[in-house]
């Protein structure tokens, strides 16, 4: 290799490059200044050389130090063109330079930033969302924004269901089969809960519900089975509910159902003990006693009648109370005691012997006593 | 090339019905017409309505005007009422007159029941009436039971009170929700109803009374950064 | 320097000599008292004068207690004044037109829905000696005590005499809502008794038996435990009430095993009175039980209120600290016997429990034993007991076997009328009683209730003043 180093010394000392390679011009970019720092920018201390100044120098040093004869140079790069190794190293040597015009620009170049490995793509585990801005193409203006992409793309999914509800909806008419309600033989109702598609924990549960009466059991069967099966009855609706997660596949939850159920059918069927001494247990249920409307209420016939008379005969009372006199008033009772009729002083009240036109005398008197007198109002009122 | 000219205006579709309207105006100016209390009432849209539906923001002004013009014409005699007329009106009607709304009438049951709502603060109260001699169950129990103020049984039973139709009818009544208050003012609300049912011509006393009127005080929601409705965290320095 | 005016004073010193032409120094020289020249040449000592300013002044700390010079009441004083029954009012109007009640009209039907006045004053002394008034009860609003002789109260008077004409024991409960008169019920009944010559033994409260408020000591050889003191006074009580009928019937058993002597010649009211000693109340009162118990004697209306409390396991300790039930007390287990028909009685008895809703514990075996009671009353399906509850006490149901249950409701109309009238008539309901008015109270206190319609009736008179 160190042929090729050497006709790469000789190359850029022909080509005398010093001058298409300005130093003093504006500043690399790919020393990268922050744009928040505050500390001011500083070139690299001139004692500190990397190796493109090594290189620099080296040619420098090939410049001044060494006076070259023309005619002698010529003649030794006629010898080495005559050389194949020297054909090839050159070869070599373009092909370096050529890559290292790649390596230039590649530095002059702003450097790649991968967002993932910035503090804002920290965080950001969907990769989708981190774009990479310089990554982007250019917008050439030879097409609608994204936005209307979007909103053809909502269009086209329109269209699409719109088709399927003229097209293929239709069609599954030609699978319905008509409701069957469930048979004598088919007296458990198992539930199954699907999340369409998804998996969840709450998939594998299986629930069974049935009635006592529905199983192929003679009456005291059935109260043992209630018995058997404890809070799982609910005693309003006599409709036993049970279920069963315990195994990883709802078939599996499904036939354990089963064979608990078969179970329970046998165990209640074994005459040896019926639990007759056991009374139900129903205290795992609340009865909810709703008020009901009243019968007697209800408007009829005899009803109505019944209302007519009692009316009529609370009016006839009240008249005949009204004419007699006996109907009381407390204010009266209350004035007539304090300002006794003149015509019966010191009356006592009575409830049933006053009579009418007494008590509308007394009435007429006391009226014109409570006119005359407002002394009285307030000795009544004080009482 | 547009349909219309005012497709360059700013309010392409009013403009278009103003100034159809205008021409309807001059066209049929000479038809008779109704005094403005014998025309039949309709429901017109409002302002903001008619923006709503036309997508418009058409100014106050503007559409005074063109609504003065709308109903001059509506008072053509009905008999008269030229069909482009009829259509040209349409789009300032509302879609539904709410001056044909009729309410429902609830009719007295086999038994003699009528049946009323109330409501007030946040309980629901129902009754049904029937003639009787004044007993009241409330939710299956009597009065003294179901209120223990005797404020409350007063104010629930007011409607039949103020009335004097205490000792004429019977109260069988569920109440729920909210406290006793509202439960026995709530239920005066459903009784009162219940008792218009009977009784027509009570409505006027009872709405004097004060019975039918649904009270419309609730609870104030609570707002965020206050402790409550409108109560203020106290300051605290730092 | 201080200034001479006061530093603390606002006033300006221009207007403060035009206010303040009053002080007497205290440190001035004494001198004769008509004279003030002395007072006017003594010079103050400056920086101490004082400030002198008329008005009220504050004072802050100073307040001076006045040591509440009145006695405070004595021991038992506050109890006897809130448990005083006042039966008359002189501010009340006096009714007059109103039956008395007597034996005769309680038991005829034509008297339900009037008021009677109780008959006075023997019966009224009996009633109030054997507590039958309560100070729950508004007595004191009218001028004498009347009642309202209701539907109910015929019926128990009609049954009660009925029971001991055949000479049977009449065992019954008196129940219903809270408000409702039962206990008013139980007083018409005690008056009834009273009337009708017999002996009326009544424990006014079942709360006083078991929540350890009397004394209690062991009864020898027995798990029983006995209450001396109230024993006594219920003796006592009997004695007063009933001793015109005890006095005509003479001791016929031999009753040697008392501590006291009791000869043949002894009337049971000497029996009753013979002895005050708490020791040996019990024994004397046990043999006095059984002398009455005998053929030829008068017929025993026995009546408790408050039937939940004895119900209950009580609030006294045994000797190991366990709590007593209250059936191991001897006079509560001797009223629940009676009750529960265990005790025979040969010349017809009525056994009377009131129930009470007031403070009353809720005892869910009473509870089921008297709904049970009152359905084969009926004629009805009867309602089985939870077979899981463990608060079911199977004495309770013991006491209550074969119960009669009389449930008191709300009045009719008709009562409700007589009874608002006779507020009226005595001045206490200001208002007209006419048919709309009863039939709005009625309505409001819940189809009738008595203490609701006295609420109620009044609540306006009480809104007024």
């Amino acid at each position: 290799m160190a042929s090729a180093v050497q006709s790469m010394r000789l190359c850029l000392r022909a080509a005398s490059r010093r001058a298409a390679i300005p130093a003093t011009t504006a500043p690399r970019s790919y020393l990268t200044i922050r744009a928040f720092s505050s500390t001011p920018f500083h070139r690299q201390p001139a004692t500190k050389k990397d190796d493109i100044d090594e290189l620099e120098e080296d040619i420098e040093e090939i410049d001044t130090s060494v006076e070259i004869d023309p005619v002698q140079f010529r003649r030794a790069l006629a010898e080495q063109r005559q050389d194949g190794d020297f054909e090839r190293a050159r070869q070599v040597q373009e092909r370096v330079v050529n890559n290292l015009g790649g390596t230039f620009t590649e530095a002059m170049r702003t450097p790649r930033v991968i967002q993932s490995k910035l503090f804002w793509g920290e965080e950001e585990s969907d990769s989708d969302l981190l774009s990479d801005e310089l990554e982007t193409e250019k917008f050439d203006e030879d097409d609608i924004m994204s936005l209307a992409h979007g909103k053809f793309e909502e269009f086209r999914e329109y269209r699409e269901y719109a088709r399927i509800a003229a097209w293929q909806m239709p069609l599954l008419s030609k699978l319905a089969t008509p409701f069957e309600p469930p048979t004598a033989q088919e007296p458990l109702r198992f539930r199954h809960t699907s999340y369409m598609g998804e998996s969840h924990p709450a998939e594998k549960k299986v629930v069974v519900e049935f009635c006592p009466r529905d199983l192929p059991l003679d009456e005291a069967q059935q109260q043992k089975l209630r018995k058997l099966l404890g809070p799982r009855w609910n005693p309003k609706t006599d409709i036993a509910k049970m279920s069963c997660e315990q195994f990883e596949h709802p078939a599996q939850n499904k036939r354990y159902l089963g064979d608990l159920v078969n179970k329970l059918v046998a165990q209640a069927k074994d005459p040896t003990d019926m639990f007759e001494d056991v009374p139900l247990d129903t205290r795992h249920h609340t009865f909810k006693v709703k008020p009901k409307f009243p019968k007697e209420w209800r408007m009829t016939e005899e009803r109505r009648k019944f209302l007519e008379d009692t009316r009529q005969q609370i009016l006839l009372l009240e008249q005949q109370k009204e004419e007699e006199g006996t109907l009381i008033d407390g204010v009266e009772k209350i004035n007539n005691f304090f300002n006794p009729p003149l015509s019966t002083p010191s009356a006592p009240s009575t409830l049933s012997t006053l009579s009418a036109p007494k008590s509308r005398e007394m009435a007429h008197a006391r009226l014109e006593q409570v006119l005359h007198s407002p002394a009285s109002q307030l000795r009544s009122r004080r009482f | 090339m547009p349909v219309s000219p005012s497709y360059f205006s700013r309010l392409p579709h009013f403009n278009d019905s103003f100034v159809h309207v205008q021409e309807l105006n001059r066209k049929y100016a000479r038809l008779p017409t109704l005094h403005p209390s014998q025309v039949e009432r309709v429901a017109w849209k409002t302002k903001d309505q008619y923006r709503l539906s036309i997508g418009e923001h058409v100014k106050a002004r503007d559409y005074a005007a063109c609504i003065a013009l709308v109903k001059r014409l509506n008072q053509i005699h009905p008999d008269l009422m030229p069909e482009e007329v009829k259509a040209g009106l349409q789009p300032f009607k509302r879609n539904i007159n709410i001056f044909l709304n009729r309410p429902k009438s609830v009719p007295i049951d086999q038994f003699g029941r009528s049946h009323g709502v109330g409501k007030r603060k946040s309980s629901i109260a129902r009754a049904w009436l029937v003639e009787g001699t004044g007993e009241v169950l409330i939710n299956g129990k009597p009065m003294n039971e179901a209120f223990g103020r005797v404020h409350d049984r007063e104010s629930a039973l007011w409607g039949l009170k103020s009335t004097d139709r205490l000792d004429k009818y019977n109260v069988w009544a569920l109440v729920g929700g909210g406290g006793s208050t509202g439960q026995a003012e709530a239920l005066a609300m459903a009784i009162a109803k219940a008792l218009i049912v009977h009784e027509p011509p009570l409505k006027t006393p009872l709405r004097r009374a004060g019975c039918i009127t649904r009270d419309p005080r609730t609870v104030e929601r609570k707002k965020p950064g206050h402790v409550k409705a409108r109560k203020s965290p106290a300051w605290v320095k730092r | 320097m201080a200034s001479i005016n006061c530093w603390r004073c606002l006033a300006r010193p221009s207007q403060r000599l035009l206010l303040a032409p009053v002080f007497v120094a205290a440190s001035a020289p004494t001198s004769a008292a008509f004279s003030t020249s002395t007072q006017l040449s003594a010079k103050t000592p400056e920086g101490n004068t004082r400030h002198v300013r008329t008005g009220k002044r504050l004072i802050l700390g100073r307040k001076k207690r006045t040591p509440d010079k009145t006695k405070p009441p004595l021991s038992g004083e506050r109890k006897a004044f809130r448990k005083r029954i006042q039966l008359s009012n002189d501010n009340a109007l006096q009714v007059s037109g109103l039956d008395v009640l007597s034996a005769e009209n309680v038991v005829n039907p034509d008297s339900v829905g009037k008021v009677f006045g109780v008959p006075s004053p023997e019966v009224i002394d009996q009633l109030r000696t054997c507590e039958a008034f309560k100070s729950s009860q508004n007595w004191n609003l009218f001028r004498s005590p009347h009642m309202l002789v209701r539907k109910e109260t015929v019926d128990l008077a009609k049954q009660m005499t009925d029971a001991i004409e055949k000479k049977e024991t009449l065992r019954l409960v008196i129940t219903g809502n809270r408000g409702s008169g039962k206990s008013i019920v139980g007083l018409q009944a005690l008056t009834t008794g009273f009337l009708n010559k017999w002996v009326v033994i009544n424990i006014p409260e079942g709360q006083e038996l078991t929540t350890a408020a009397t004394e209690y000591s062991t009864i020898p050889n027995s798990e029983m435990f006995s209450q001396p003191v109230y024993t006594v006074k219920l003796m006592q009580a009997i004695y007063q009430t009933n001793q015109s009928i005890l006095s005509q019937y003479k001791v016929e058993l031999d009753h040697l095993q008392l501590p006291i002597s009791v000869t043949r010649n002894m009337t049971l009211a000497g029996l009753l009175n013979a002895t005050k000693e708490p020791e040996f109340s019990w024994p004397v009162f046990q043999a006095f039980w059984k002398e009455l118990r005998l053929p030829g004697r008068p017929p025993i209306l026995f009546s408790l209120d408050g039937l939940a409390h004895i119900m209950r396991v009580s609030e006294y300790r045994s000797p190991a600290f366990e709590l007593i039930h209250s059936h191991d007390l001897s006079l509560v287990r001797m009223f629940a016997e009676a009750l529960g028909g265990k005790t025979s009685f040969a010349n017809g008895a009525v056994i009377l429990g009131v129930t009470s809703k007031g403070n009353a514990p809720i005892i869910p075996s009473m509870e089921k034993a008297i709904a049970q009671a009152s359905a084969a009353q009926k004629g009805e399906q009867i309602p089985p007991r939870d077979p899981f509850s463990r608060k079911y006490d199977e004495r309770v149901f013991d006491s209550l076997r074969g119960v009669k249950v009389l449930d008191v409701q709300g009045v009719s109309k008709v009562e409700a009328r007589a009874l608002m009238e006779y507020w009226a008539a005595s001045g206490v309901l200001r208002s007209r009683v006419d048919e709309k008015n009863v039939s709005e109270k009625w309505t409001m206190a819940g189809n009738g209730v008595v203490a609701e319609m006295e609420r109620v009736a009044f609540y306006d008179l009480r809104a007024a003043l």
